[in-house]
C-alpha cells in the first residue's frame, strides 16, 4: 500500500520543476511591470497624503492661531449648562450701527427705572453713527482670548444671571484688554451689574461719562442718561431701592 | 599569501553567501526594485517547483510566483534571519497560494470530467514509463485535492521536496509536532485514495 504512495511521490519529484525558461522570463517582466505600477501608485498615494497633510495642517494651524477652536470648545462646553435665553427685548437701533462688535446677538440691557415717571428707557432711534470699529481680517491669539473672556461675562451675566460672578468676568475682560473692541459695551455692562448689586456710587461714576456722550459714537447716551438721573436720585437718598428693583428691565 | 587565499576561499564561501544575502535583504527592506529582482533571479524556480507541485497547475503556479515577488518588499519586514530567504519566499508563497489551490482544483476537476466524457482518457496500460510516471504524478495531484490545505503544504514540502520538519515548521509557521502530525495524516489519507485510485 504504500509503494503506490512512494511510487507517486517519487513521480511527482521527477516532474519537470521550475527551470522553465520561457515562462520565467514572462513572469519577470510581469514582476517587474507590476513593481512599477506599484511605485507608481505609491508615489501617487505619497503625494496625496502629503496635500492632505499640508492643507490639514495649515487649516487647524489657522485654526489654532484664529481662535475658532476655542470658540468651538467653548460654545460645546457652554452648551449642556446654559439655560433658555430670557425673552429679550428688541434692541435699540444704535445697536446694530456697531457691525462687527460682538460676534453674537447681545440682548440689550434697559435701564433700571419706572417706566412712568422716567424718561422712556429705549429712546426712539438715533441718527446712525459711523462704526465705531472695524474688526481687524487676520485676529491674533490674544484678541481670541479675551473674546471668549467678554463671552463668557456675557453669558453670566445675561444668560446666569450671576449678577457677582459677570462683575467679576466683566472686570476680568476689562483687564485683559481695557480699550479693546469690546470694552465700551463692557464698561456699560458692567455699570448695569453695579445698579444690579446696589452699588449705586460707583453704578453712578461708571455711567456719567455715556451720559455725557463721552463715549465714542454716544454708545447709549440717552438710556445712560436716564439711568445717571435716577441714580443720582438715590444716591442723594431720595426715595429707596424700589425704584430701581421694581423696574425688572435691566435685561437680567 | 596566494596559498592562504586559496585555502580560505573555499572555507569563506558560504559566509559571503549569506553576506550577499543579508546585503539583498538590505536592499529589498529599503525598497529597493532592483533588489526584487536579483531575488527573483536567484530563487524563482524553487518557488515555481513548490507551486507547481502544491497546485498541480502551471498557470496558477505562475501566479503565486508573481504574487509571491510582488509582495517581497512589504513581506520582507517580517523576515528576521532565521531562516534562508528562500524558505521565506516559499513562506510567502504558501500564504498566496490558498486561493489558487482552490482555482487549480476546480480546473482540474473541469478537465478531468471533459476528458472522461470525450474519452479522451488513455483506458490502456501506459506502454512507456514517462506516461505511467505522469499517470501517477497525476493521480497523487488529484489526491492532494482531498486534503486540507495545511496537510497539503507540508505533504508537498516535506514528502516532495524533502525538507525536514523543522524547516517546514519555519516555513509555515508552526511546531515541528504539528508539521509531523500534518504529515502523518497527510500520507494515511493520500494512501487510501491512491489505493482507491489503482
Amino acid at each position: 500500500m504504500s509503494d503506490v504512495l512512494e511510487s507517486a511521490i517519487a513521480a511527482m519529484r521527477a516532474s519537470p520543476a521550475g527551470d522553465d525558461g520561457e515562462v520565467a522570463d514572462a513572469t519577470r517582466e510581469r514582476l517587474v511591470r507590476s513593481l512599477e505600477v506599484r511605485e507608481r501608485h505609491h508615489r501617487q498615494l505619497t503625494a496625496i497624503a502629503t496635500v492632505l497633510v499640508v492643507l490639514l495642517g495649515g487649516t487647524g494651524a489657522w485654526a489654532w492661531s484664529s481662535g475658532a477652536i476655542a470658540r468651538i470648545f467653548s460654545a460645546k462646553e457652554d452648551e449642556p449648562t446654559v439655560p433658555a435665553p430670557p425673552p429679550l427685548r428688541p434692541a435699540p437701533a444704535r445697536a446694530t450701527t456697531v457691525p462687527n462688535a460682538e460676534p453674537w446677538p447681545a440682548p440689550a440691557e434697559a435701564p433700571a427705572t419706572k417706566p412712568a415717571p422716567a424718561p422712556a428707557p429705549v429712546p426712539a432711534p438715533a441718527p446712525a453713527p459711523a462704526p465705531r470699529r472695524i474688526a481687524p481680517p487676520a485676529p491674533k491669539p490674544a484678541i481670541a482670548e479675551v473674546e471668549v473672556l467678554y463671552r463668557r461675562a456675557h453669558e453670566l451675566h445675561f444668560r446666569n444671571g450671576d449678577r457677582s460672578a459677570a462683575l467679576a468676568a466683566w472686570d476680568a475682560y476689562l483687564a485683559a484688554e481695557p480699550s479693546g473692541r469690546f470694552s465700551v459695551e463692557a464698561r456699560f455692562n458692567r455699570a448695569l451689574v453695579l445698579v444690579r448689586l446696589a452699588r449705586y456710587a460707583e453704578a453712578l461714576a461708571a455711567l456719567e461719562p455715556y451720559a455725557r456722550g463721552d463715549v465714542e459714537g454716544g454708545y447709549r447716551r440717552d438710556e445712560a442718561a436716564a439711568l445717571v438721573d435716577r441714580l443720582r436720585a438715590l444716591v442723594a437718598g431720595e426715595g429707596s431701592a424700589m425704584a430701581v428693583n421694581g423696574g425688572g428691565a435691566t435685561g437680567d | 599569501m596566494r596559498s592562504v587565499t586559496a585555502l580560505s576561499l573555499p572555507m569563506l564561501a558560504p559566509v559571503q553567501e549569506q553576506e550577499k544575502e543579508d546585503e539583498l535583504v538590505e536592499r529589498l527592506r529599503d525598497g529597493d526594485r532592483r533588489a526584487v529582482e536579483v531575488a527573483y533571479v536567484a530563487h524563482h524556480a524553487a518557488i515555481r517547483g513548490f507551486a507547481r507541485r502544491l497546485v498541480g497547475d502551471d498557470a496558477s503556479a505562475e501566479d503565486i510566483v508573481h504574487e509571491a515577488f510582488v509582495a517581497l518588499p512589504r513581506a520582507i519586514r517580517r523576515f528576521r534571519g532565521e531562516g534562508s530567504l528562500r524558505s521565506f519566499l516559499i513562506g510567502v508563497a504558501v500564504n498566496h497560494s490558498r486561493r489558487h489551490v482552490r482555482s487549480a482544483m476546480r480546473r482540474r476537476r473541469a478537465t478531468d470530467r471533459l476528458a472522461e466524457r470525450e474519452e479522451l482518457a488513455p483506458r490502456t496500460v501506459d506502454a512507456t514509463d514517462e506516461l505511467a510516471r505522469r499517470r501517477l504524478a497525476g493521480a497523487l495531484q488529484s489526491a492532494l485535492d482531498q486534503l486540507p490545505i495545511d496537510q497539503r503544504v507540508v505533504f508537498v514540502l516535506c514528502e516532495v521536496e524533502q525538507r525536514t520538519s523543522i524547516e517546514v515548521g519555519a516555513i509555515v509557521g508552526a511546531p515541528e509536532g504539528t508539521v509531523r502530525t500534518r504529515l502523518f495524516h497527510a500520507k494515511r489519507k493520500l494512501r487510501e485514495l491512491l489505493e482507491d485510485h489503482r
